[in-house]
């Protein structure tokens, strides 16, 4: 049964990653999938929890659990067809495709309420968790995304016509970019997801499905009728470029370098842009390729960790020099690219200065870097406008660069920065697929004191974020940050403290902030006078003391003094946390509930259980329940020796009963 | 002979769905065939397919109507997306090259080859040599066909996409062929299956309705095909 009841967590830890690894959804549907998808996540803590418990199940509970299972499978296959099925589809039938999906939330939602959780062992803040979950199911109900509806109308629209004039035309054109299908090979593989409906529905197809199938003959047709006049055009542009440079000719202008030539059009760049790879392309050209819905760097191949593309200052200006140099006019980047990507900015001049302070930012010696970092670091404090503004220009990729030089000065002005950056809720995510994770963790590990504190705190804005919790933890940000928190000043204890609580919400975190050797510092922290930091101790000790090797090293710590005062005379909030310790400290060892009883733990919890905030009533009377139970059996074990004692002497005669009765 | 009836799928119940599928080299005429088939079109500048695509049509054979539910796909590799699942379920193949080019001919014995690794092994299998209104510019004699075709159990028939010739009675070999197996299977394995859908195995193709008792099969009748 044991072993059964961790199979099954195990099996529902391994549901959840497969559907965490769907790569990517349909954009018609993405939104709606990937809540689905964050929500089951974040239950894996819950399922670790129950695999390695060693209190037994019942019968019952394993099988809300199994029943849970099939929900997420299910949910699995659907989501899977939601990231690999026909796009055209998914649109097309958005009503039904989007009323199955509230009905797996539905059915998710039922099984999880089902599941006793009071029977489980399971800690507070996993239980909380789970609960979140919960209510985003509840809340979700019947809540549909507003999806696009000019991509629908067009569908429709093309289903109904599919005559032979052209005035459909536009709407072909819009949806195949929409829908991303572009190319060959995207084509081939809508109409295999086609096929595969078709196929495994068995038998009739049905009409609607014949009708997605036509539109898709229509798409096809577009599009390669696009293709040939495109090619045609090349022709044409060739043609009139080849005039161009027999006047050229005339003049004897130098070949232009291969390094001003955009590699996608091989024409010379006029907004070359840097994408994540490194390489240099045409900002238009790359933009199109990456709506084209492509993922990887057209010349190395490499997957692009973000499409975040950074104006390549430098070489923009080679090519101006060059173009002065031998007489040509320069290409002009087109006019109404620029300001559109620096709106955010008030004033025209505002917009020119930072384009000039990313260029020092990127090519700049390192008094020009220093500079234009410390001035970024500034403007993205003053307001949220600025921030998108500086991210929009391509600040982000270069900031995380500068994570790694030597100038201790360019360090702390960067990471200051990005803090500051991360302050806006979209540029969260941008900086974490940047890659700056393990710049900011060297950072901590090696900078000035400031530059680790602003470091910390960076992180912790950072993990505000659920995915962030597990990125910042598995690149090894939490044996630095527990160091700061030691050995740091009362600023960079705060920050490690704030960093270190948010990313231990996270299950597998505990593990390595227990084994990088949180706890005693921890509750030094509790004891030291004028630590100013005990809020903030106690906080992260009650997340721990859920995590088996938690409990043990605190439980041999000495705590438990502390924790009984912090009960009788701590704020609100740490008597819930102290309380939170305790009950879970008591539950693998009674022994610290009798010593914290013999400290006068009884006055102070009963008031905690009358008067306290909710959650320390509810820790209060677990406490006290815990308490009765063990009175219970100390009655229990107490009564037994005096009937053995008592019966030692008429042994003989008490053969025929039990001594117990 | 344009009009020959039941384009446009006609409405009402259907008893059997059968999938086919359409190989042979690139711009043999296979999407050509299956427009002229499915809606009695025919265009000159057809493009190369993508990925695979299908069309249907509804005949009447001996009363039943019978969905053929035709699946294209790319002759030229770089645009084919799939193999194995193409087959899958497929109960007819027509096998087409094109008169007009010799190594469109001498490729077939590949596709057949793949056709038989792949798909079931009852599978239905007509040649067609495509492009006959091109007389003058022929390359493969049609007695050579033929006898390749007999050699290897295939029925054979040269078609003019263009000018459908044959269009229509190729289809309709194929189609009865297929339904008469099927029932004569359903006939013999009904006495302990009970059932037609059976998993006797294979060429079941998809029945919608289960016959009613006292079916008559007269083989190799090729009256099919609706009103006109
Ligand atoms: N003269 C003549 N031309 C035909 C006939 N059938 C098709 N064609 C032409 O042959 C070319 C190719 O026809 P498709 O039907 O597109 O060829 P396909 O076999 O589908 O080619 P892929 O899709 O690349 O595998 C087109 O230009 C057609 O117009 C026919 O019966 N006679
Ligand atoms: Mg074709």
């Amino acid at each position: 049964m044991e072993e059964e009841k961790g199979a099954v967590a195990q099996s529902l830890i391994d549901v959840v990653n497969e559907i965490s690894s769907v790569s990517e959804y349909r954009t018609t549907v993405k939104k709606l999938c990937s809540n689905l998808a964050r929500r089951l996540k974040l239950l894996v803590p819950m399922f670790e929890e129950i695999r390695e418990s060693n209190e037994p199940i019942d019968d019952d509970a394993l099988k809300t659990l199994v029943s849970l299972r099939e929900s997420i499978s299910s949910a699995k296959d659907y989501l899977r067809f939601c990231s690999q099925g026909s796009k055209i589809y998914l649109v097309m039938e958005r009503e039904q495709v989007t009323s199955k999906l509230m009905e797996i939330s539905v059915q998710l939602e039922e099984s999880l309420s089902k599941i006793p959780y009071e029977d489980l062992d399971i800690s507070d803040e996993v239980r909380e968790q789970v609960e979140l979950v919960l209510s985003q199911f509840r809340r979700a109900k019947g809540r549909v995304d507003a999806s696009d509806d000019e991509l629908y109308e067009d569908l429709h629209s093309l289903c109904i016509k599919s005559g032979g004039d052209d005035d459909y035309q536009p709407a072909l054109q819009r949806v195949a970019k929409k829908l991303h299908l572009m190319e060959i090979p995207d084509l081939a593989q809508e109409s295999v997801a086609l096929h595969e409906m078709v196929a495994s529905g068995g038998g009739d197809a049905g009409e609607s499905i014949e009708e997605m199938a036509m539109v898709l003959k229509m798409i096809k047709d577009f599009v390669q009728m696009e293709t040939d006049n495109s090619e045609d055009q090349n022709v044409g542009v060739n043609s009139s470029s080849n005039g161009q440079t027999s006047t050229a000719v005339s003049h004897k202008i130098p070949v232009i370098p291969d390094d001003f030539r955009c590699p996608i059009s091989l024409e010379m760049m006029r907004d070359p842009v840097i994408v994540s790879t490194g390489q240099t392309y045409e900002r238009t050209c790359i933009e199109k390729w990456i709506e084209a819905g492509h993922s990887t760097c057209p010349k190395t191949q490499q997957a692009l960790t973000s499409t975040t593309l950074t104006p390549n200052y430098v070489l923009r200006s080679l090519i101006a020099q060059w173009c002065e140099a031998n007489d040509i006019e320069p290409p002009k980047p087109p006019s109404s690219l620029r300001p559109r990507k620096v709106s955010s900015f008030s004033s025209p001049a505002e917009a020119n200065k930072i384009e000039d302070l990313m260029w020092r930012l990127a090519y700049g010696n390192p008094e020009d870097q220093r500079s234009a970092a410390g001035e970024i670091r500034l403007l993205a404090k003053r307001n949220a406008d600025n921030r998108v503004a500086i991210a929009e220009a391509g600040a982000i990729p270069l900031l995380v660069g500068l994570l790694a030089t030597p100038d201790s000065r360019i360090q702390e002005h960067s990471v200051t920065a990005l803090l500051n950056l991360s302050i806006c809720e979209n540029n969260k995510g941008a900086i974490v697929s940047a890659g700056a994770i393990p710049g900011i963790v060297q950072v901590l590990k090696k900078g000035s004191m400031e530059a680790r504190e602003n470091a910390a705190a960076t992180l912790f804005s950072l993990s505000v974020i659920d995915e962030n919790k597990v990125t910042i933890g598995a690149l090894g940000a939490i044996p630095p940050l527990v160091v700061l928190l030691k050995e740091g000043t009362q600023r960079g204890k705060k920050d490690a403290a704030t960093a270190l609580f948010n990313l231990c919400i996270y299950q597998g975190n505990k593990g390595k902030a227990i084994r990088a050797g949180v706890i005693p510092t921890l509750t030094r922290l509790l004891t030291e006078p004028g630590s100013g930091m005990v809020d903030e101790a106690l906080a992260i000790l009650a997340i721990l003391s859920s995590h088996s090797e938690g409990k043990a090293i605190i439980g041999s710590s000495d705590a438990v003094p502390s924790l009984v005062e912090f009960i009788r005379t701590g704020s609100p909030r740490n008597r819930e946390n102290a309380a939170a310790v305790l009950v879970h400290l008591c539950s693998s060892d009674p022994q610290h509930l009798v010593e914290a009883q013999k400290l006068g733990l009884m006055g102070p919890l009963i008031d905690l259980a009358g008067n306290g905030t909710d959650r320390g009533k509810r820790k209060a009377a677990q406490l006290l329940e815990r308490i009765s139970r063990l009175a219970e059996q100390q009655k229990e074990t107490a009564a037994q020796t005096q009937n053995e004692e008592e019966a030692e002497p008429t042994h003989s005669a008490s053969t025929t009963e039990p001594a117990d009765t | 002979m344009a009009g020959g009836g039941g384009y446009g799928g006609a409405s009402g119940k259907v008893d059997y769905v059968f999938k086919v599928v359409l190989i042979g080299d690139s711009a043999v005429g296979k999407s050509q065939l299956l427009a002229r088939f499915a809606r009695d079109e025919f265009s000159l500048d057809s493009k190369a397919t993508i990925g695979v695509e299908f069309q249907t049509r509804t005949l009447l054979i001996e009363e039943k109507s019978v969905k053929a539910q035709i699946w294209d796909t790319a002759g030229q590799e770089r645009y084919r997306a799939v193999t194995s699942a193409y087959y899958r379920g497929a109960v007819g193949a027509m096998l087409v090259y094109d008169i007009t080019k010799r190594e469109t001919f001498d490729h077939i014995p590949r596709w057949l080859e793949e056709l038989r690794a792949h798909a079931d092994k009852n599978i239905v299998i007509i040649l067609i040599g495509n492009k006959s209104d091109l007389e003058d510019q022929r390359a493969i004699p049609t007695e050579d066909a033929k006898e390749f075709a007999e050699k290897e159990g295939l029925f054979f028939l040269e078609t003019s996409a263009l000018n459908a010739t044959n269009v229509e009675n190729s289809f309709n070999t194929l189609m009865t062929e297929i339904f008469n197996t099927v029932n004569k299977k359903s006939l013999s394995s009904a006495g302990n299956q009970g059932g037609l859908n059976n998993n006797h195995g294979s060429l079941a193709g998809k029945k919608i309705v289960i016959p009613g008792p006292g079916q008559e099969v007269t083989a190799k009748t090729s009256t099919c095909c609706s009103s006109s």
